[in-house]
């Protein structure tokens, strides 16, 4: 098992205290930052800090199931990798839990390195997602930076058209597009031509969530 | 009577004795009263004839004795001979009424023995067939007698042993205080006696008995109980049988329940373990750092031992549902039972997203019954009114009543769900066996609460509530004196 930094927070939804404290246990002497939630409104209601974490969450819970939580967060926006842990799954549920995009799905009782080994799954996850988010989010103020000709001539060029062509479709001359082509690249950090093509693919991917 | 006139050379010599008297008294000129021998022919006759016979014979005689007068002395009285003649008539008249009074009580007295032998002879073959013994104990002696049956009935096969010892020897060996003490009961006159007991023999055989005793007086104003000993095996055996059948059947129905609540039982058991597996490997972590925290190991190490704890306590209460035993009735408080049956329902309410309201009756009196059967109406109806209501769209159908009541010596119990209700057509059939409103039941769970029920002296019914249904079950509360009773079982 890779060693975690210290930032790695894990939060543990279940209604059992047994399980919350011995998996809150577990969790720190692995490094782990742990918060434990004994409903899901406790859970929604607390302040999350920004930071890389996943949810380990209980199917039933008293009152509601961990399947719902799951809904709402994937309803709400919220990116936040799932584990499911269970002491009784049966298909439909593990398959419902799995299409809600759901990490892994435990059964309890669960041998350590399963747990651990999904957690890092889930961290992992949660990091690669979040600095996904983070250059997408940087691109996106790269690109709010440009003026609409730069983002005119930027958008032609990387559709593959010279310079001259698209001075012609602009209405423009073939110099002045050089320059705007020039701060575009300059302005989006782009050290080539390829790295502006690749970046404009980014932003006209689907928005991200 | 018949059987007199088998006697054919008997009454060949009355008729010749009465000839040779006859003769005598008419052909020969003896100066005595020979007539007065007809009495010894009458007398004879007697014990020889039936009465009528004897009665005619007389007549014959007295009839004879004149003739034998107007043979010897014509139509003339002669003062003398017709004196003795006359003394003659009158002994035979009176010998004859006599001896037909005497025989008279003889007859009345062999009718009366021939209806007692009969009468006997129907007691007999009644004891025999009804397994019921009869016995006197003379009081104070404490001599007793019994009829062949009771003889039977205490293992002797000959009427000449009764008393105390012989059945003291043939009584269980647990029971033999108890028979002993009601015989000292009745040798002291204190009441009636009514008790069952066991007999155990030489080769093992048990039997059952029930004696019923009163106590009576003779004309003579002696003290006798008489009392009556059945033998009641087959009935005690019946009576096992069935039980035996019942609590195999309700075990049965607790494991196909058990199935049912796979999981929450699945859930009870691995909610432990998990906690007990995830505090291991944490105490084992925070014991091999490179500064051992030991502080935390030993949290986690508390953790194991609460957890291992509660896995024993739920292993426990799953096992006390899934073991077959013999029934115990204890004194039980329905309150607490429904709590734990609630606790152990725990899961399969939540998942059913139910709200339950509890109404317990403080101070609930205790009723005797067997924790394990009664969790088990318990358990059958709330899964009943959350699979009712579980099916129901009806906002508000979520929601389960479970209240406790006394009165009138009574604990009472409702459990009242708010889901679709008692189909009219159903009401009659709930509680027969195999009758099922769910596509998967077996139909037994509530024939088997009404059975259980039934054993623990009480009653279940079910009724519509709008909106929804309520079962009711009802058991004799432990009265105080019952309380003070430590071995009180049904």
């Amino acid at each position: 098992m890779s060693p975690t930094t210290p930032a790695d927070m894990v939060y543990v939804v279940d209604d059992d205290a047994d399980i919350r404290d011995s998996l809150s246990r577990l969790l720190r002497s692995v490094g782990m930052d742990v918060a434990c939630f004994a409903t899901i409104a406790a859970f929604t209601q607390a302040v999350r800090p920004d930071r890389c974490a996943c949810l380990l969450l209980d199917v039933r819970l008293q009152g509601a199931s961990g399947l719902d939580l799951q809904d709402q967060l994937n309803r709400d926006g919220i990116a936040l990798p799932v584990i499911f842990m269970t002491g009784y799954g049966d298909i439909p549920m593990t398959v419902r839990a799995m299409k809600g995009g759901a990490v892994d799905f435990l059964s309890k009782p669960f041998r350590e390195q399963d747990l651990l080994d999904a957690l890092q799954h889930a961290l992992e996850q949660d990091r690669a997602a979040r600095a996904q988010r983070v250059s997408r989010a940087a691109l996106e103020a790269s690109h709010a930076s440009l003026t609409p000709r730069e983002r005119q001539v930027m958008e032609l060029a990387v559709r593959g058209l010279m310079n001259k062509q698209i001075a012609g479709e602009l209405g423009t001359s073939e110099i002045t597009v050089k320059i705007h082509r020039g701060n575009a690249m300059r302005k989006m950090h782009a050290r080539t031509f390829a790295d502006l093509v690749r970046m404009a693919a980014a932003l006209n991917a689907s928005p991200a969530p | 009577m018949p059987q007199r006139f088998r006697r054919p050379w008997q009454s060949a010599v009355l008729v010749i004795f009465t000839a040779v008297i006859f003769g005598v008294d008419a052909f020969t000129r003896l100066d005595t009263a020979i007539a007065v021998m007809y009495i010894v022919v009458i007398l004879l006759a007697a014990s020889v004839w039936p009465r009528t016979w004897m009665l005619a014979l007389g007549g014959i005689c007295m009839l004879l004795t004149f003739c034998a007068y107007l043979f010897a002395h014509g139509l003339h009285v002669h003062p003398s001979p017709a004196g003795r003649m006359l003394v003659s008539i009158a002994a035979i008249g009176i010998t004859a009424w006599l001896a037909q009074q005497r025989q008279r009580g003889i007859d009345l007295l062999r009718e009366r023995q021939d209806a007692l032998r009969r009468s006997k002879a129907f007691l007999a073959g009644a004891q025999r067939l009804t397994h019921t013994g009869s016995f006197g104990i003379k009081v104070p002696e404490g001599d007793m007698t019994w009829s062949d049956e009771a003889a039977r009935i205490f293992g002797y096969h000959d009427a000449s042993t009764p008393g105390i010892a012989p059945i003291l020897a043939h009584t269980h060996a647990e029971d033999r205080v108890l028979v002993q003490a009601a015989f000292d009961r009745a040798v002291g006159n204190q009441g009636a006696l009514d008790f069952e007991h066991r007999l155990q023999f030489q080769d093992g055989t048990l039997r059952h008995v029930h004696v019923l005793a009163e106590v009576s007086l003779d004309a003579d104003g002696n003290c006798e109980y008489l009392g009556a000993v059945t033998d009641i095996t087959a009935r005690v055996q019946a009576e096992h049988d069935l039980h035996a059948s019942h609590v195999q059947l309700a075990h049965a129905a607790r494991v196909s329940m058990l199935g049912e609540m796979a999981a929450s039982v699945a859930h009870e058991v691995n909610q432990p373990l998990t906690a007990i597996a995830a505090n291991a490997q944490a105490g084992k972590r925070w014991l091999a750092r490179a500064e051992p925290d030991i502080g935390e190991a030993q949290y986690s190490f508390d953790g194991i031992i609460q957890a291992s704890t509660r896995a024993a306590q739920v292993i426990q209460r799953i096992r006390a549902l899934a073991r077959r035993e013999e029934p115990e009735h204890l004194p039980i408080n329905l309150n607490t039972l429904v709590q734990e049956t609630l606790e152990l329902l725990h899961r399969e309410i939540a998942r059913s997203g139910f709200e339950v309201q509890l109404d317990l009756a403080p101070a609930l009196p205790a009723v005797y019954g067997n924790r394990v059967e009664l969790q088990q109406v318990l358990i059958n109806l709330v899964m009943n009114a959350l699979q009712a209501a579980g099916t129901a769209r009806v906002p508000g159908a979520r929601r389960l009543d479970l209240r406790t009541a006394a009165d009138d010596g009574r604990v009472h119990v409702n459990v009242r769900d708010y889901g679709p209700g008692i189909a009219a057509s159903d009401g009659e059939t709930l509680f027969t066996p195999f009758f099922s409103t769910k596509e998967e039941g077996m139909g037994l769970g509530l024939s088997i609460c009404r059975s259980i029920i039934g054993q623990h002296a009480g009653h279940i019914s079910a009724h519509n509530t709008a909106p929804g249904s309520t079962f009711r079950f009802d058991l004799p509360a432990i009265t105080e004196s019952q309380a003070h009773e430590p071995n009180h079982a049904s």
